[in-house]
């Protein structure tokens, strides 16, 4: 049965349909999550809140604007994160990154364990500074350039214009940028 | 692509991930530039460092739980009927604002349809003593001209339908009720007023008659139904929904005069 055909059982109040909805689109929604916070028990908080905003609100669904039921539900769940971030974010206080001292050689491919932590500590190094970025910057930066999403369905997805879309990734370009400046200045 | 394009991906293949596309593009341009060739060694380490990491790899979560969470909260507390404007979880607040302005709906109707009742069918009563005695010589002039409009008797009855069905649990005052029950007591004249002329032109209005018989019901009960009476009053409202007749006159409004 077509995600169409199952929203519209969904909307007559179908218990069976919002459960085929639910786990058809569980995991994608979960995966969107737990990419911001790396965290099973944050993602999960995530992934609820989306299912029961999408569900309560399944009559506001317009089958004309929105793409897809997919494409609707992933919107949610991103702006969620967005809301999850900016509470977070208020009681972090942020750091100044640089990625200088990171090692010039990151193991890649059958590490020993000493690889491996090396390896754990670049990438906590990196998360940390994506967190430089606001949250709306940091969801938006990356839909484009770990998604690939086009600058339109950035916008379709967070409801805001194509330019302001643009002028957040430019900052946050700017922002990252910086973190990677001393390292490029070294000899 | 020029160097600045070239930051660009090397930064976001950084934070973020390349496409095949684009690492080849970024590979191609540090061929030409050797400046970028030197940035991109630099990061070379840090490149897709997210991507090969398998980040995607998120462990998995007890669904079931989430369900019972998601369907607690989402399905059990759903309102099972929905209410007269779809929706049934409305706040007091709501229902006061859409109770107000009903009555002022109401209000602005009532007093249009006093006036325009002093200036055209100043002497109803008299017409349906002059219908029920079977004489048309004492029928006010509006009657004896034979253009009573449909249009205008089903634009005074409409509101009239159409606030019995929007009635809210929020009761109007009883100043405002009065003037209700006025307006019923009038159209249910017209209508036995109606019901008389087209029996007297020979039973050849047959929808006619029976949307007006429908009408008389509608109207006496509605007349005489108390206020607390709620049964009645949700009995009435399923009947003119079921036999749908707002719809019925609105059309023989358009199309039919006697």
């Amino acid at each position: 049965m077509s995600d169409d055909m199952t929203v519209v059982l969904a909307r007559e109040g179908n218990r069976d349909a919002f459960r085929r909805l639910y786990e058809s689109h569980r995991e994608q929604v979960y995966r969107t999550a737990y990419r911001y916070f790396q965290s099973v028990q944050d993602a999960e908080d995530i992934m609820q809140e989306t299912f029961i905003k999408a569900f309560s609100r399944i009559r506001t669904f317009d089958f004309r604007a929105s793409s897809s039921f997919s494409a609707w539900l992933v919107s949610i769940c991103i702006n969620a994160a967005i809301d999850h971030l900016r509470r977070r974010e208020r009681r972090v206080e942020k750091k100044r990154i640089s990625l200088s001292h990171l090692p010039q050689e990151v193991p890649a491919g059958n590490p020993s364990p000493e690889d491996v932590e090396v390896r754990r500590q670049a990438l906590e190094r990196i998360r940390d500074a994506l967190r430089i970025l606001s949250p709306r910057q940091r969801v938006v930066f990356d839909m484009r350039y770990d998604r690939h999403m086009d600058i339109k369905d950035i916008a379709g997805c967070l409801g805001c214009s194509e330019s302001n879309v643009k002028a957040q990734l430019f900052r946050s370009l700017e922002k990252l940028r910086r973190t990677l400046e001393p390292r490029w200045r070294q000899s | 692509m020029n160097c600045r394009e070239a930051e660009i991906l090397i930064v976001a293949g950084v934070y973020g991930r390349l496409t095949p596309e684009e690492r080849a593009e970024l590979e191609n341009h540090s061929g030409a530039c050797p400046t970028c060739a030197g940035l991109i060694a630099k990061s070379a380490p840090l490149l897709d460092l997210r991507a090969r990491a398998g980040e995607e790899d998120a462990p998995v979560p007890d669904w079931e739980k989430s369900w019972s969470r998601i369907s607690a909260e989402a399905l059990d507390k759903r309102p099972r009927r929905m209410g007269v404007f779809g929706r049934s979880d409305l706040g007091w607040a709501v229902w006061v604002r859409r109770a107000t302005a009903a009555a002022a709906v109401l209000l602005v109707f009532v007093l249009g349809y006093f006036a325009g009742r002093r200036l055209l069918i100043d002497r109803s009563d008299e017409a349906v003593e002059a219908v029920a005695a079977g004489s048309s010589s004492r029928i006010s002039p509006f009657l004896e001209s034979g253009q009573i409009m449909l249009a205008e008797y089903a634009d005074n009855l409409g509101p009239v339908l159409v606030n019995f069905l929007n009635r809210g649990d929020v009761r109007p005052p009883e100043g405002l009720r009065e003037l209700e029950r006025r307006v019923v007591r009038d159209m249910l004249v017209q209508t036995r007023l109606l019901r008389s002329l087209t029996a007297a032109s020979g039973g050849a209005h047959g929808r006619l008659d029976d949307l007006l018989l429908d009408l008389e019901f509608i109207l006496t009960s509605m007349a005489n139904m108390a206020p607390e009476d709620k049964e009645s009053a949700d009995h009435l409202d399923r009947m003119i929904r079921e036999k749908s007749v707002s719809l019925r006159l609105r059309d023989l409004a358009a199309f039919s005069t006697i």
